[in-house]
């Protein structure tokens, strides 16, 4: 489990364009990542 | 969620909403329930694994605690809208400072359980008081 999101554990996800973004390109600095259930 | 927000701006932070969902759903439930936040989606849940968020089972999916947080949210006037993906998953939050490290974690042990918007601010808060000043 991680402690820290290192340069190692850095996540591709898809934005709504059908993008692949980086986590490191989208948290800059201090961020709550929110991870959801099912969208319902 | 407008205040929540301008709040966690005001103490330098961001928000970055994850969801397994397909990322076509994305742009629906963002308009539906007005978010201001960064959505993306992580459909192979490597992130999810990454985090440790687990999984739920029908019994903690129906019980009380959660049937009672639905009953609240539907009186006030939410209303579910269907899904055809995997109710079991479950969500957790997180804050992590400039340098990637995780400062609060809640993986949530069924629906309803998720951490008060103030907590994550307060946890926000903390990491920018203890920044060094600089000047």
């Amino acid at each position: 489990m991680l402690n820290t999101v290192n340069r190692t554990s850095d996540f591709a996800f898809i934005d709504a364009s059908g993008a692949t973004v980086r986590l490191f390109d989208m948290t800059k600095g201090p961020t709550i990542l929110i991870f959801l259930r099912h969208l319902a | 969620m407008r205040r929540i927000h301008d709040a966690i701006l005001a103490a330098g932070g961001s928000v970055l909403v994850i969801t397994f969902e397909p990322p076509e759903r994305i742009p629906f439930y963002v308009e539906a329930h007005g978010w201001p936040f960064a959505v993306v989606s992580d459909p192979t849940r490597a992130a999810y694994q990454a985090f440790g968020l687990g999984s739920a089972g029908w019994v903690t999916l129906f019980g009380p605690r959660v049937v009672l947080e639905y009953l609240g949210l539907m009186a006030k006037g939410y209303r579910p809208m269907g899904s055809d993906s995997d109710v079991h998953q479950l969500g957790g939050d997180f804050v992590i400072d400039a340098d990637r490290r995780i400062v609060f974690a809640h993986r949530s042990n069924d629906p309803a359980d998720r951490p008060a918007a103030e907590e994550l601010l307060r946890a926000l808060r903390s990491i920018s008081s203890s920044r060094p000043c600089e000047g």
